[in-house]
């Protein structure tokens, strides 16, 4: 008999503990200066602090972040973003207000989905590894740039509907919210780090757009 | 002899009145090459700017000239910038003077004279043309030369078309008309024109090279000074090619 109690003990608890995340995400990395919260109310976070729907993570500079959903999927958020939870298992859907994200998606059941939607374009996925990034710019001039590490990743273009597959090992580039460029392998996408596990090695990712954004109108020659 | 006398008596007077206009004549057209060297240095939304710039002139004229300043862009599509300039060479319609001999260009090769420059440029996409990667700029400057205390209004409409490569400008081929409108001197109201077809080679992010063939329009007119001595007024142009090499360093951020 105790033993019966003890193990529905044992049970309850498991139960209790996969609770405390279910219909959230939580943090399971931070370096650097990383806040969770809703538009106003913004609080440092720590390993550990749950992110519910509708929650804002955002790291600072020379910072970073990994989300980890209940699935055991993971994102990474690179230093200067903003990334916002809409919604999670079965239709986990996120927010990409600016900055850059790599996401490690694990395999999704047919009644399961998983997207980024950006001001411009969305991306959905079915267990794929890839990176996501907004230009400097705001708003809807903002440029998407997104590569695919393992998988494909499907684009949709919020303002012209063009719908694009990338596959692995390719990227596409949203110039000013319009038309998304031809998959193909871009060079901004060497030199991503594409780690998510810090038992394996840095993860933060010091690979910057800046340097690959051509902004015709920054160009000054006279 | 009739005849000859008939023909006589119609160049003589056109001859006697040639000979007696002191006026500019046969000014030499050719080709003139110009190199240049830029410094840009870019922090936040300002954009240092060094330039030395070399041109060897028809006539023997030689222009050399250093110019210093920054740009600060307003917003995206506009940039102010203030600059000064130390220039050498340059020949105003002032420089036509009497001399023992007769009337001729003063050497104004070793003249230094101080100009501050004031920049106003706005610049948009204009990714409806053909390739899309197209922009427009319209460059208007404003020039105070405190050697002879003129000022000049400068504007240059511009396009200029990016051949990217990996989204990166690879090479930019521009085409430039360049007019400049004396706001307080000259017999004209445009007294030179520049049409430029150029391209811009991008070796790296941070160095670029380009080059230019430009069509340079001059006019030269009488000055007051002149009126005054010879009771005549006049207005000349000179047209040469100007072949131009520029070594431009871009950087910062």
């Amino acid at each position: 008999m105790p033993k019966y109690i003890l193990a529905c003990l044992l049970t309850l608890g498991t139960l209790a503990a996969q609770n405390v995340f279910a219909g959230q995400a939580k943090i399971s990395f931070v370096a650097g200066t990383v806040k969770v919260g809703t538009a106003g109310k913004m609080n440092a976070a720590t390993v550990e602090t749950p992110v519910a729907s509708g929650e804002t993570v955002s790291t600072a500079g020379d910072s970073a972040a990994i989300l980890v959903l209940e699935d055991g999927s993971e994102i990474k958020l690179n230093a200067n973003t903003e990334f916002t939870v809409k919604g999670v298992a079965p239709n986990a859907e996120f927010n990409l207000e600016k900055g850059g994200v790599f996401s490690k998606i694990k395999k999704l059941r047919p009644n399961e989905s998983f997207r980024i939607h950006a001001k411009t374009a969305v991306m959905g996925v079915r267990g794929t590894h890839f990176f996501a990034a907004l230009s400097k710019k705001a708003g809807v001039e903002a440029d998407l740039w997104m590569c695919v590490h393992e998988g494909s990743v499907e684009v949709e273009s919020l303002v012209t509907h063009q719908k694009v597959a990338v596959p692995e090992g390719q990227g596409v580039y949203i110039k000013g919210g319009k038309d998304i460029t031809p998959p193909k392998p871009y060079s901004w996408t060497k030199g991503l780090n594409w780690n998510m596990d810090p038992k394996k090695g840095n993860v933060l990712n010091k690979k910057g757009l800046d340097n690959e954004y051509s902004d015709l109108l920054e160009k000054d020659y006279d | 002899m009739i005849q000859s006398l008939f023909i006589f008596s119609l160049i003589f007077p056109a001859l006697a009145m040639g000979a007696g206009v002191p006026t500019p004549v046969d000014l030499p057209s050719g080709v003139e090459v110009e190199p240049e060297i830029r410094l840009l240095v870019k922090s936040a939304a300002l954009t240092y700017f060094a330039e030395a710039a070399y041109s060897s002139q028809v006539d023997e004229r030689t222009y050399k000239a250093v110019t210093l300043g920054a740009y600060y862009r307003l917003s995206e599509n506009f940039r102010g910038g203030l600059f000064y300039r130390r220039q050498y060479g340059v020949r105003h319609d002032a420089d036509w003077i009497k001399g023992p001999v007769g009337w001729y260009w003063n050497n104004a090769n070793n003249r230094g004279e101080d100009v501050l420059i004031l920049d106003a440029s706005p610049r948009v996409k204009l990714e409806f043309l053909p390739g899309r990667s197209w922009t427009g700029e319209l460059k208007n400057r404003y020039f105070y030369n405190t050697f002879n205390s003129q000022s000049t209004f400068v504007t240059r409409p511009g396009l200029t078309y990016f051949w990217l490569r990996n989204e990166k400008p690879f090479v930019n081929v521009f085409l430039q008309y360049e007019i400049y409108f004396p706001l307080n001197y000259g017999v004209k109201t445009i007294y030179e024109t520049w049409a430029y077809l150029g391209a811009l080679y991008n070796i790296m992010p941070t160095f670029q090279l380009a080059g230019y063939v430009a069509r340079k329009s001059e006019t030269w007119g009488n000055t007051p000074e002149f009126f005054k001595l010879s009771g005549e007024t006049y207005s000349v142009q000179a047209t040469t090619t100007v072949l131009g090499l520029v070594a431009v360093f871009n950087l910062g951020r």
